[in-house]
C-alpha cells in the first residue's frame, strides 16, 4: 500500500509541476495549444499550391494535413528570415530547397506523380475586413529546378 | 474525499479491473483501425521533416525504428492490450504494452491525431501497472485510488489548458477575439466553412471562450460532486466534436478510451442486466 501512496503522489506532483511550470515532460504535458493572444490583423499563412501541366493551380493536399501546414509555416519562417537577414541568403535558400525536396518526396510516397506538375506556388494567404481570404503569390518555383 | 480513506476503502466490485478491460479493449480496436494509416504515415518518414522524436521524461531519446520494428511494436502493443482484456498475465502484458507504446507512438508522434492527444495512454497504463486489483476477478472488492488518479490525470489536461490560457492571454481570452482569430487562421488553412461561420459572430466567440474556460477550470468538480459527471462528460464530448469540426483537432480518438473511467458502474449494471 505504501508504494501505491508514493506512486499516487508522484504522479500528482508531476502533473502539478508541468501545469505550473509550463514544461513538457513527455508524456506529461502542460497543453499550451491555442492559449496565447492572437490578432485577426496579424493572420497570414503561407500555403503551397502546385501548378498542373495544363496551367491549373491546386492546393497541395496531403492525407496527413499537418504536412502542408508545417511546410507552409517553415517556408514563412525562411521567407521572413531572408527578408531580415540578407547575409544568410545562401543558407536559407538551401534550407528552402531541402524542404521543397522533402515535400516532393512526401507527394511521391502518397502516389502523386510530380511529372504531372510544373511548379510550386508559394502563396501568402491573409484575410480582409470582410473575412474573405486574400491570396498573393510570393514565389513560383519550377519543379525541374528541384528535380535536378 | 479524505485521503487516508482513499487508500483504505474498497469498492464492492473490481472497478479498476473493469476499467482496465474496457480501456484496453477500446484502445486495441482504435489502434487496429488506424494501424494501416499510421503505417502509411510512418512510411513518409516524418522524423526526416520534423526531426527527432520526444525525449521520455525530457531525458531519454527514443530510438528511430525501421519498418519491421515499427510494425512489430504496433502489433505487440495490440496483442498485449488483448491479453489484459482476457486477464492473461495482465501485469506482464501492461509492462510490455508500455514499452511498445513509447517505441511505436514516438515514431509517428507528429501525426495530427496523436501529438499530445495520446499522452494519457502510457500514464493510464502505468497506473494500471501499479494497481493491486488488475488481475482480480471482476466480482472481487477492489481499491479505488487508481480510478481517482486516472480522473485526476484527465482533469489535468483541461485544468492545465485553462491555466495556460490565463497565463498567456489573461482575461483577454474571454473577449472572444483570440478564439475568433484562431478559427479564422484555421479557415485560411482549410477553407472549412464551420470555422468561418462561428468566427463571423464575435459575441458567440466570446460566449464560447467563456464557457470553455469555465469548463476547463471546473472539470475537477467531478471528483467531489459525482452527480455532475455526465454534464461535464457531455460538455467535453461537445467541446471535442466542435474542435474536430471547426479546427480538425481530434482528441476523441485517443483520449476517448480514458473517458471510460466514468462508465465502470454502468458497465457493471449492463453486465448484471445481460446476466454475465
Amino acid at each position: 500500500m505504501n508504494i501505491c501512496i508514493i506512486f499516487f503522489f508522484t504522479i500528482c506532483i508531476l502533473l502539478l509541476w508541468v501545469t505550473i511550470a509550463g514544461k513538457e515532460l513527455y508524456p506529461f504535458s502542460h497543453y499550451p495549444m491555442y492559449s496565447g493572444p492572437h490578432d485577426l490583423k496579424n493572420i497570414g499563412v503561407f500555403r503551397i499550391a502546385i501548378e498542373k501541366k495544363d496551367g491549373n493551380i491546386v492546393w497541395w493536399q496531403s492525407e496527413f494535413y499537418r504536412y502542408p501546414e508545417y511546410s507552409g509555416r517553415k517556408l514563412q519562417q525562411l521567407w521572413e528570415a531572408r527578408n531580415n537577414n540578407q547575409q544568410q541568403e545562401v543558407f536559407l535558400q538551401l534550407e528552402r530547397h531541402r524542404l521543397l525536396i522533402s515535400i516532393l518526396q512526401i507527394m511521391k510516397k502518397e502516389n502523386i506523380n510530380a511529372d504531372e506538375y510544373n511548379a510550386f506556388h508559394i502563396i501568402e494567404r491573409t484575410i480582409n475586413s470582410d473575412l474573405k481570404p486574400v491570396n498573393k503569390t510570393v514565389e513560383i518555383i519550377p519543379l525541374n529546378r528541384l528535380k535536378r | 474525499m479524505i485521503l487516508p480513506e482513499l487508500f483504505n476503502t474498497n469498492a464492492p466490485d473490481n472497478s479498476t479491473g473493469m476499467f482496465a478491460r474496457l480501456f484496453c479493449a477500446l484502445l486495441a480496436v482504435l489502434v487496429s483501425f488506424n494501424f494501416v494509416k499510421q503505417y502509411r504515415y510512418f512510411l513518409t518518414q516524418p522524423l526526416k521533416l520534423y526531426g527527432k522524436g520526444p525525449r521520455l521524461l525530457g531525458l531519454l531519446l527514443l530510438p528511430a525504428l525501421n519498418r519491421y520494428q515499427f510494425l512489430t511494436c504496433g502489433a505487440g502493443f495490440i496483442l498485449c492490450l488483448l491479453l489484459v482484456v482476457l486477464n492473461m498475465y495482465p501485469y506482464i502484458a501492461i509492462a510490455i504494452a508500455l514499452i511498445c507504446y513509447f517505441l511505436y507512438f514516438s515514431q509517428i508522434i507528429s501525426l495530427a491525431f496523436i501529438q499530445r492527444k495520446a499522452n494519457l495512454i502510457p500514464i493510464v497504463l502505468l497506473i494500471l501497472l501499479f494497481s493491486p486489483s488488475l488481475d482480480k476477478p471482476l466480482h472481487f472488492p477492489s481499491s479505488t485510488w487508481e480510478l481517482v488518479l486516472i480522473k485526476i490525470v484527465l482533469i489535468q489536461v483541461y485544468f492545465s489548458a485553462a491555466i495556460q490560457k490565463i497565463r498567456h492571454s489573461g482575461l483577454g481570452w474571454l473577449n472572444g477575439q483570440y478564439l475568433q482569430a484562431y478559427l479564422i487562421e484555421n479557415y485560411i488553412w482549410t477553407d472549412r466553412n464551420a470555422a468561418l461561420a462561428i468566427a463571423s459572430n464575435t459575441i458567440f466567440c466570446a460566449i464560447l471562450s467563456t464557457l470553455v474556460l469555465i469548463f476547463e477550470l471546473t472539470f475537477g468538480l467531478v471528483l467531489f460532486l459525482p452527480q455532475l459527471t455526465f454534464i461535464y462528460v457531455g460538455f467535453a464530448l461537445l467541446f471535442h466534436l466542435g474542435t474536430l469540426i471547426t479546427m480538425r483537432i481530434n482528441y476523441l480518438k485517443y483520449l476517448g478510451p480514458v473517458y471510460l473511467v466514468f462508465f465502470t458502474d454502468l458497465a457493471f449494471r449492463l453486465k448484471t442486466v445481460i446476466g454475465l
